[in-house]
């Protein structure tokens, strides 16, 4: 069965305990407002990866979930989150379910790879913001600011 | 009601049998069943016992024993009462009882047994048929075990319940079930029987299983999550409630260091003889340099969770998805043209066919076959469809609307995304160079004299403390924001929960009032009990004065514990004499009489009752059953009642039916009846 985007508004999204743990952590570090920040961050940074993620949960279990509707937002900004991951998956066919495992992959892997640019810009908000951004094909030079100084 | 009709096929030593019980007179109610030992008499009981309960009914009968479990009884006990004639192939026997009772009621009752070759009860065969009413209607009954609730429900109804039945079959061969050691035990549980009590209790502890039940299912499904989130929100509340005394907290002590400030700011300026207000204002540009970059800071935060987590998927990614939408978008259109063009291709085709164009000009359905070919070809090429799109839409979840909104979304990432986050750093940057700058100012004004120096220390102190404190601020509304954002989610799912209790609210109303009906009950079964008793009591010993001898028993008293008590003239308890086994018999129907006195009224059947009665006692017997109101079927040896007995009897006679064994045949000939009817 294919994906109802208006089936995902409703559909409850989670990963791994432990990487749901360390998105609590980023919530706090990057003084973000909610849970689904750190989040989406993670699942833009593993979609930048182009081989598919992997999920190991047989000793984890699940964090807690966030809705389709405050994970991706509505309109636009949920159509286009899952297109970019139906087009990482292609050719494979996504029905809700897989979906659903493939977002708790994305966010598992993406949000450990956020920890290691943390770790690399020596735990600087601004040098982690400016690698974010460099790594989104943002000129580097333009965000050099001192944005959480 | 009055038993009328026996009939057995293939039970015990009965190939078949009917006994017709009316004899010359219904109006009289005693019924004689003669017969020698072995001749049968008992297995009439017992058919007369597994007839009307079935598998209820083996616990009645005193021989089925022999197992610890009621199942194997019943089939052992039906395996042995199998008729041995018939025995070596499939076979099955049946027992069929008919009652008639005033106003032309009647009530008969088939079971039916089936057996294996090897003499093993079918137990999933047994049937039960039943008639009913003065036109022998055949009762519907439902398949399977509801079969046999039903026909339960029905002999209780309408004959008498399987818990009664020890008082109205007396078999003299167990007395002791009636009256041996647990006289009183016996009396109790006779009394409650009759009362109903067992089905009382039953009904109380099915009430009582109700009610936890359904508390149980809304405890499972809500009462722990909905404690759980109570708490949660809770927690929330008591955060939300210590950050915003936290911020108010800030705010006080921010007051004061703006006054010292502005006072620290006006005696420098008064100092270099500058003006107040063009001092106050270096400062007040300070703060708000500070706070344009701070909220910079904010919308950049924003950012990171909008379109940089969105742009982080990489241009590689966005092209690919942006040129998969552009071929999604030409396969739909190829398809729809190509749905067009077929259409107008058949049209086409269709209208020549018809038009008879064709056979005007000689052509042949061969030709136009081929004709048809070469035409479909040149339809393709001219509408253009050989340059299909390889393949099928990936992005089925998008409308031709969402593809147009989600090309124009990656667009402006691709580009407004990189300008949005560069100029946010960029006017950050302005704001921070803008605060340095004003920094500087403020700095060249300091160190003109010691008291300005201290001063304008004090105020780079001040600043420091500001500065410190609406970064606390800051951060502090931001876990605020989250507390709130978190909060809410949280009091909504209370709600819904809470919203989702009221709905079971009427579960749990019923609950209480099934623990409530079950209390009243519990009430119900302690009072009854005391309540029946004297009755129940004076029953007794009437029924016991009639049939003992000895008038020494003035009266049975029975205390609320079921204990029994025969009191004598002067109120001494004489069970403490060790009553002789006759009188133990006395008792037991005394206990019989009284107990079928207030139920139904269903024949006694009593089975060779008067053998270890002495003379005196059998005529007090005879006289006390035959001068009750109802049926009374004396099941006995011929020696039993004859003489006397049988003429203190005869006024109240209606048959005598004499079971014989033909010796001559083999051992399981038919005991045939032989009616004799005592005129």
């Amino acid at each position: 069965m294919s994906l109802s985007l208006i089936e995902l508004v409703r559909t409850d999204f989670r990963t791994a305990k432990p990487a749901d743990e360390l998105n609590s952590r980023f919530q706090r570090l990057l003084g973000l407002p909610h849970r689904y920040g750190p989040a989406r961050l993670a699942i833009g940074r593993s979609l930048g990866v182009a081989h598919a993620p992997k999920l190991e949960m047989s000793f984890t279990g699940y964090g807690k979930p966030i809705k389709g509707e405050n994970l991706f937002g509505t309109g636009s900004d949920l159509a286009c989150w899952i297109t970019l991951l139906v087009q990482h998956a292609a050719p494979e066919q996504l029905d809700r379910a897989r979906l659903q495992h493939l977002v708790a992959a994305h966010w598992s892997r993406g949000i450990y790879l956020l920890w290691d640019d943390w770790k690399a810009s020596l735990s600087d908000f601004d040098s982690f913001v400016a690698r974010q951004a460099e790594r989104a094909t943002i000129p580097k030079g333009n965000v050099r600011a001192s944005a959480g100084r | 009601m009055r038993l009328v009709t026996i009939r057995l096929r293939n039970w015990k030593a009965f190939p078949a049998l009917e006994l017709n019980l009316q004899g010359i007179s219904s109006e009289r109610n005693v019924v004689i069943i003669e017969g020698s030992n072995g001749f049968g008499k008992t297995s009439l009981l017992e058919a007369l016992v597994l007839g009307l309960y079935g598998r209820e009914g083996v616990d009645l009968i005193g021989r089925a024993g022999g197992g610890s479990r009621a199942d194997m009884g019943y089939d052992a006990f039906l395996e042995r009462a199998l008729h041995q004639g018939v025995r070596g192939h499939d076979s099955n026997a049946s027992v069929e009882l008919c009652f008639e009772g005033g106003d032309g009621q009647r009530f008969t009752i088939q079971r039916l047994w089936y057996f294996t070759a090897a003499g093993r009860h079918r137990r999933s065969d047994e049937e039960a048929r039943i008639w009913q009413g003065p036109d022998d209607d055949l009762v519907p009954l439902p398949d399977g075990d509801d079969q046999f609730t039903e026909v339960r429900d029905l002999v209780a109804r309408a004959l008498l319940p399987a818990r009664l039945a020890p008082f109205f079959f007396f078999d003299g061969e167990h007395l002791d079930r009636l009256a041996g050691v647990d006289l009183d035990q016996q009396v109790r549980l006779g009394l409650e029987h009759a009362l109903g009590i067992p089905l009382l209790r039953r009904l109380g502890d099915d009430l009582k299983f109700y009610a936890r039940d359904r508390r149980r299912q809304i405890k499972g499904m809500s009462g722990a999550e909905l404690d759980d989130l109570a708490h949660a929100v809770e927690d929330l509340e008591a955060q939300r409630h210590q950050l915003t005394a936290a911020l108010d907290e800030l705010a006080q002590a921010l007051i004061p260091l703006r006054k010292e400030r502005d006072a620290t700011v006006a005696r420098i300026g008064a100092l270099h003889g500058d003006s107040y207000a063009s001092f106050k204002r270096l400062f007040e540009e300070r703060e708000q340099c500070g706070r344009a970059r701070d909220a910079l800071q904010d919308r950049l935060r924003q950012t990171l969770s909008f379109d940089l987590a969105l742009a982080l998927a990489g241009a590689d990614l966005r092209r690919a998805a942006r040129a998969q939408l552009a071929s999604d978008a030409r396969i739909e259109q190829q398809e729809a043209t190509r749905t067009i063009s077929e259409e107008r291709y058949r049209e086409i085709v269709s209208a020549v066919g018809e038009s008879g164009e064709l056979e005007k000009a000689g052509v042949s359905p061969a030709q136009w076959s081929a004709l048809e070919v070469r035409l479909r070809t040149i339809w393709s090429k001219v509408w253009g469809e050989g340059a299909a799109e390889e393949g099928q839409r990936m992005h089925v979840h998008l409308g031709e609307a969402d593809r147009h909104l989600v090309d124009e979304r990656l667009r402006t990432i691709e580009t407004l995304g990189a300008e949005q986050i560069a100029g946010l750093a960029q006017e950050a940057e302005q704001a921070d160079a803008a605060v340095s700058e004003v920094d500087r100012r403020i700095a060249a004004q300091r160190g003109i004299d010691e008291t300005s120096q201290q001063l304008a220390d004090r105020l780079g102190d001040i600043q420091v403390s500001v500065g410190d404190l609406e970064e606390r601020t800051r951060i502090l509304t931001r876990t605020l924001d989250a507390v709130q954002g978190e909060l809410a989610t949280k009091e909504r799912a209370l709600g819904k929960m809470r919203s989702q209790l009221d709905a079971d609210a009427p579960l749990l109303a019923r609950a209480d009032r099934a623990d409530a009906v079950g209390r009243a009950i519990a009430k119900l079964i302690e009072r009854l009990f005391p309540l029946n008793l004297e009755a129940f009591a004076s029953a007794i010993t009437l029924a016991y004065r009639a049939m003992a001898h000895k008038d020494a028993v003035c009266e049975v008293r029975i205390d609320p514990t079921g204990a029994v008590a025969l009191l004598d003239a002067e109120g001494h308890d004489l069970r403490s004499l060790d009553p002789s086994a006759g009188e133990s018999q006395i008792f037991a129907f005394a206990l019989m009489a009284a107990i079928t006195g207030i139920a139904a009224p269903f024949p006694i059947i009593l089975d060779t009752p008067l053998a270890r009665l002495d003379p005196d006692h059998r005529e007090r017997v005879l006289r006390y059953f035959s001068g009750l109101d109802r049926q009374i079927i004396f099941l006995s040896q011929p020696a039993e009642l004859s003489g006397r007995y049988l003429e203190l009897l005869r006024p109240k006679l209606s048959a005598v039916l004499e079971l014989t064994h033909e010796q001559g045949r083999s051992a399981f000939q038919p005991a045939l009846p032989l009616e004799r009817i005592s005129a």
